[in-house]
């Protein structure tokens, strides 16, 4: 349950970060579509919630919630560091 | 006009954050060792067997009540906690005596008991890591209450440099994600951004919870004026709020009356919680019909608050409870207890120890970056070389003086006096010495050995316990004692993010004296 609440996070996050061109680009990918960053972005949000969903069904609400907010940002942290640090071979100049 | 105003927050954020962040960066790290203070004071008693004795906390108890009532019977307090959970996991006693001259408190005493024989048993004096916790709110050397006045100004300027740096950072959404390594002072200005912004709910949290600990220290006038000035009346406050009745501090000695049997108090303890989850028993004036048992509760919550049943210790009645909490109690509480963490199991908790990491490195980058935004207008300037100096002392000197103390822990003698107070020396005069050795190197030099330095005194833990002590890691991993394993491991860690760190800073030496090479002969073609 903690493992998929990580994971949910992380693929918020990973989702929030696609619906932004500045990170698209970096990866070598096509701007968005007004219509695909809404939906990234809904998808991002609805992602987070099931996380928080995932820590309340480990630790209770209470608990769960606090949790969460820690998940949060070990997963942000843990995207942040993937993009940064990716192997560069798939760049496009 | 808006222009205006986010400078002027950016002035407070930067000289705020700047003066006030090296005590910060202190008050961040010892804090942060904190939240593994039971795991740090596990492996600084290395006499303890390597795997705790499975006791029932009923007979734990017994035996630690049997101690006192035997040792003690005349003292006017007695305190016993059974082992149980991570936060307590000994068999603890604390017992105060009677004053013997009007006025003066009781004589204190405190031990550890072997929960299956009832004996005392004798670690070896160390602060272990509850001085580490407790130098995060009180500093170390000064008063207490003169280090909670500067702890407690540094988190009001710590609280104000967060809301600036919320104001002034202006694309907290488009640069969420954003991090570009290696493109000059950009770099720790993302850094410092994106450590801030991950965990802002934590550090908002963190501050001004960390603020409500100690305004009854600086808005002391607010409760005198309720309760009126002095001790007594600060105590009666005290005792309201945090246990919600008052506390038995009558010193007399009151008409005698045998103690009634504990058994059916514990018992009813045990029926309202559930078996083995009494926190501790507290009985005050035992031996006297003004005998009072206070039974606690053992499991911590979110909302901070702990059920308790009080008895008359004379006839065994149970006392009623006091009212419920009012909600702005439980709100505080909760705060509290969001603080301390103390109900956070295993993997809350290294949430917690990340999140604080990552709170101390934010400040680490903000002092960084403030040298690495001015280094071209003020280099040479005697207040950027020291703002520069004390950053490689803070930054690399602190964390390496916290391996210092764990490496007293293991090599100051034994049986020399003063020794809790010797660790804390030693990690103090490591401290001193390598601000020494920051003043005295050029700058950029000095931080890549003392990332040097540091990834060496946290890499050698493992090596130094092991030729110490046989808690190692051999012994440790195989029994699969974690929380002593883990000590060790975080070791290795810090002392591999201290090699990545050395490495970093190295480069950034290289291209400093490149740098230097270049001008002279930019200045000879100009000629």
């Amino acid at each position: 349950m903690i493992v998929l609440a990580f994971f949910l996070s992380f693929a918020a996050w990973t989702a929030l970060a696609f619906a932004m061109n500045r990170h698209r680009r970096d990866m070598g990918w096509v701007r968005a579509t007004p219509v695909q960053r809404i939906m990234l972005r809904v998808a991002g949000g609805g992602l987070l919630a099931a996380s928080l969903w995932a820590c309340a069904g480990h630790w209770g609400w209470s608990m769960g919630t606090v949790a969460w907010f820690g998940v949060m940002t070990a997963s942000a942290l843990s995207l942040v560091l993937a993009l940064a640090f990716r192997p560069r071979t798939r760049r496009a100049s | 006009m808006k222009e205006g105003f986010r400078q002027s927050m950016s002035w407070l954020h930067t000289w705020g954050g700047l003066l006030m962040g090296w005590i910060l960066f202190f008050v961040f790290l010892t804090g942060t060792a904190g939240y593994v203070e039971a795991e740090l004071d596990r492996w600084m008693r290395p006499e303890k067997p390597l795997v705790a004795a499975e006791v029932a906390q009923a007979d734990a108890l017994a035996l630690g009540l049997r101690f006192v009532q035997e040792k003690m019977p005349d003292a006017r307090r007695w305190l016993v906690s059974p082992p149980g959970g991570r936060e307590q996991p000994e068999l603890r006693y604390f017992v105060e005596g009677y004053p013997e001259t009007e006025g003066a408190p009781g004589k204190r005493q405190s031990g550890f008991l072997d929960p299956e024989t009832g004996e005392k048993v004798a670690y070896r004096a160390t602060g272990g890591g509850r001085l580490l916790y407790r130098m995060h709110y009180r500093l170390h050397y000064i008063p207490t209450t003169a280090g909670e006045w500067i702890v407690g100004f540094c988190a009001m300027v710590m609280f104000a440099a967060l809301v600036t740096g919320v104001i002034i950072h202006a694309r907290i959404f488009k640069d969420f994600f954003t991090f570009r390594p290696g493109t000059g002072h950009r770099n720790w200005l993302d850094a410092h951004n994106l450590l801030g912004v991950l965990s802002l709910p934590f550090h908002l949290m963190i501050t001004y919870s960390g603020l409500l600990f100690i305004c009854y220290l600086y808005m002391a006038p607010v409760i005198a004026s309720e309760y009126g000035w002095g001790e007594d009346n600060r105590r009666a406050f005290t005792d309201i709020m945090f246990s919600g009745r008052p506390f038995d501090r009558n010193t007399e000695r009151a008409a005698p009356a045998p103690l009634a049997p504990l058994g059916p108090m514990l018992a009813e303890a045990d029926r309202i919680w559930g078996p083995g989850n009494i926190g501790f028993v507290d009985i005050t004036r035992p031996g006297t019909v003004a005998a009072r048992v206070r039974i606690l509760e053992g499991t911590r919550r979110v909302s901070g608050d702990r059920a308790e049943v009080l008895f008359n210790g004379a006839t065994g009645a149970v006392i009623d409870a006091p009212a419920v909490n009012p909600a702005p109690r439980i709100v505080s509480e909760t705060l509290l207890a969001l603080h301390e963490g103390l109900f956070a199991g295993p993997v809350l908790r290294w949430l917690y120890f990340l999140t604080g990491l990552v709170g101390t490195a934010m400040i680490g980058s903000g002092l960084i970056l403030w040298t690495k935004k001015r280094r071209a207008r003020l280099e040479g300037r005697l207040g950027f070389a020291l703002v520069e100096r004390l950053n490689v002392a803070t930054v690399c000197g602190l964390p390496t003086a916290v391996a210092a103390y764990l490496w007293a822990n293991r090599l100051v003698p034994v049986d020399i006096a003063g020794r809790a107070a010797w660790e804390a020396n030693v990690m103090f005069l490591t401290w001193a010495a390598l601000a020494v050795h920051a003043a005295l190197r050029p700058a950029a030099r000095a931080w890549a050995e003392q990332c040097w330095i540091a990834a060496a005194a946290f890499g050698l833990v493992p090596l130094v316990n092991a030729l110490t002590t046989d808690r190692h890691l051999g012994a440790s991993l195989p029994a699969g004692q974690w929380e002593l394993a883990a000590v060790d491991l975080t070791c290795l860690a810090f002392g591999l993010g201290f090699i990545v760190a050395a490495r970093i800073a190295a480069r950034g030496h290289q291209r400093a004296v490149q740098a230097k090479e270049v001008s002279p002969t930019v200045q000879e073609a100009a000629e």
